[in-house]
């Protein structure tokens, strides 16, 4: 292998990164092309520099290391977290077999990880990494923030303020007052997730806030329509009215 | 619960008490009027049973009127009428027993022997009736004082659970793993400042252990403490942490529990500043206002952000421990305005110390 491996380190202490560089110098194959200190950077670093390898910290202010790959879901490089002694991150990272570094690193440990990783052709397990982040989230809490990259950006949004979801393909459009944000989801996935008590699956392809919907108008005999309070009406399948008036 | 029937004891020793008093008014009632001791107990036993009774239920007199020195004339007139309307009662149902024993037994003499032995019962009946009272509020005095013991106990209880909880926190372990990770990057990198994050955390530890055998500490260890614990936050979080403190004239030598500032600027760091990406400032103050030592402590917060795992007792604690160690007199307050949050503790200032 003659092309060097880009990497960049992430991670909001910089003394920590320091300590990544330092570790690296005895891996000249590993070639730095950033570092930043917190999840919105790094998914800028990521879209600008599509390294082949993360050394991701867990714990950041406002997108942790879980955010951040959840966000770049789509277009994940190799990763290497790295994590301070925190029971719930080891936990998560037990669940699913995941190799990660513990603060403070040992250069034994850091070289095997590296290695591990330079072997690995097509870099880890997506399945797994997706399963880590499903893992981590709360599972007796619904979603308190949905996180959305748009390009380079991050936007965190409130469910609270999400009128109605529709799917599209393979992507889901959270519509709100003002426009809709795209997210890489499956509707399933981010039914189980929200809050029962405010979203309801209407439709096979909508869930709606009821706290912005204004009334149900029959449509034929099979099937109703909702108004929403931006005007928008959806349609309600049999199967998602009596889910509708049990929420109700 | 009435204490002749707390226990199969209690119960032995209010027969015991009743059966001598019921025994001698038969003895007595026999001398007296002449009557044989067959007579005398057939017509006085029903009514001292009924006694018993009564001095049973004057219990519940008791507890409902409690015994207060500076109302004693009311006690007083509040018992006599009771016993007066109590005794009168008993006389009058006896009086009938006897009545209903000229109808039912031969020699038509039981209701003559019963008034000629009204002036005995009378003095039974208040005799039994004021030793009854005088042993429910020995009772009643020892229960209380029993309660208050077990209250004191329980108090002593919840303090030292807060001072052992508090002392936890203090050594925790979160904490001191950061702090060290710190350390191995240092070392390589520049030793002076490697060995200046040692000494501040040898410090803090250093107080933080002692102050398992102290009762007091002052303002000025308290702010040197906080100071430790955050100049080593500051090693972590680097320029995102910014400190400024404010002692107040003469607040520095003013006595406070040790360890009431420590969980107040974990809070900060932990919920605050390590949760905004730019980080902020931590702002310390010490002023004194009408016969109190004001602590206020504020940092920058945003609301709505993941919120880091954790048990977050701190605060709750701090505030349990103060009200316990003031009994009202001080404790602490928390307050959010403009995405700030501030905790003011209060602390009284006892008499000597110069106030501004």
């Amino acid at each position: 292998m003659n092309k060097k491996i880009t990497a960049i380190i992430v991670d909001d202490e910089q003394l920590a990164r320091d300590s990544v560089r330092e570790h690296l110098k005895r891996h000249p194959e590993i070639e730095i092309t950033g570092e930043c200190g917190n999840g919105f950077e790094a998914v800028k670093l990521v879209h600008e520099h599509n390294p082949d390898l993360i050394f991701l910290d867990i714990q950041m202010p406002k997108l942790d290391g879980f955010d951040v790959i959840e966000l770049l879901a789509d277009n994940l490089p190799s990763i290497i977290f790295i994590t301070a002694f925190d029971e719930y991150a080891l936990k998560a990272f037990e669940a699913q077999a995941m190799d990660y570094l513990l603060k403070p690193v040992k250069a034994e440990r850091f070289d095997k990880s590296v290695k591990r990783i330079m072997d690995q052709v097509a870099g880890r397990s997506q399945e797994k990494i997706g399963k880590l982040v499903d893992n981590n989230r709360d599972n007796n809490r619904p979603l308190s923030r949905i996180l959305i990259r748009d390009g380079i950006n991050v936007t965190i949004l409130d469910p609270g303020d999400v009128i109605y979801i529709e799917a599209s393909d393979d992507y889901v459009k959270f519509h709100t007052a003002e426009k809709y944000w795209l997210k890489s989801e499956r509707m399933n996935n981010l039914e189980k997730n929200l809050d029962p008590r405010i979203f309801c699956r209407v439709h096979r392809s909508f869930i709606i806030n009821i706290n912005y919907m204004t009334k149900i108008e029959p449509y034929s005999k099979e099937s109703k329509i909702v108004k929403m309070k931006n005007g928008k009406s959806l349609p309600v399948s049999k199967n998602g009215y009596s889910r509708l008036m049990e929420l109700l | 619960m009435h204490p002749a029937f707390r226990s199969g004891k209690d119960m032995i020793v209010a027969g015991l008490l009743w059966s001598p008093v019921a025994f001698w008014t038969i003895i007595l009632h026999r001398t007296l009027s002449g009557s044989t001791f067959l007579d005398s107990t057939i017509l006085l036993v029903p009514p001292m049973i009924l006694l018993l009774g009564i001095a049973i239920s004057v219990w519940y007199i008791c507890k409902g009127l409690p015994f207060e020195k500076n109302d004693i004339l009311y006690f007083i007139v509040r018992h006599s009428l009771t016993m007066i309307l109590v005794l009168a009662v008993w006389i009058g149902i006896s009086s009938g027993y006897s009545g209903l024993l000229n109808e039912y037994l031969p020699a038509g003499k039981w209701k003559e022997l019963f008034n000629s032995s009204i002036p005995l019962l009378t003095g039974m009946g208040i005799f039994t009736y004021l030793l009854s009272i005088l042993i429910y509020y020995l009772a009643l005095a020892n229960e209380r004082i029993r309660h208050a013991e077990r209250e004191i106990l329980q108090q002593q209880l919840e303090a030292s659970l807060s001072e052992l909880e508090a002392l936890k926190t203090t050594i925790h372990p979160h904490f001191l793993f950061n702090s060290l990770n710190l350390i191995s990057p240092l070392i390589k990198q520049s030793p002076d400042r490697a060995s200046e994050l040692i000494s501040h955390l040898s410090e803090f530890l250093i107080y933080s252990f002692e102050y398992s055998i102290k009762k007091n500490s002052t303002v000025r260890e308290e702010i040197e403490h906080i100071k430790n614990y955050l100049s080593v936050e500051k090693f972590r979080l680097s320029e995102r942490l910014d400190m400024v403190f404010d002692i107040g004239e003469g607040t520095s030598d003013i006595q406070v529990p040790p360890l009431i500032l420590l969980p107040v600027v974990e809070n900060s760091i932990k919920h605050g500043i390590s949760q905004l990406l730019e980080g902020g400032l931590i702002s310390v103050k010490t002023l004194c206002k009408e016969e109190h030592l004001v602590i206020i402590i504020s940092n920058p917060y945003e609301e709505n952000t993941k919120k880091p795992r954790g048990r977050g007792h701190g605060l709750n604690n701090l505030k349990k421990r103060m009200k316990l160690y003031y009994k009202g007199e001080g404790g602490v307050l928390t307050g959010k305005k403009d995405n700030i949050f501030n905790v003011r503790i209060f602390i009284p200032v006892s008499g000597g110390t110069e106030i501004e």
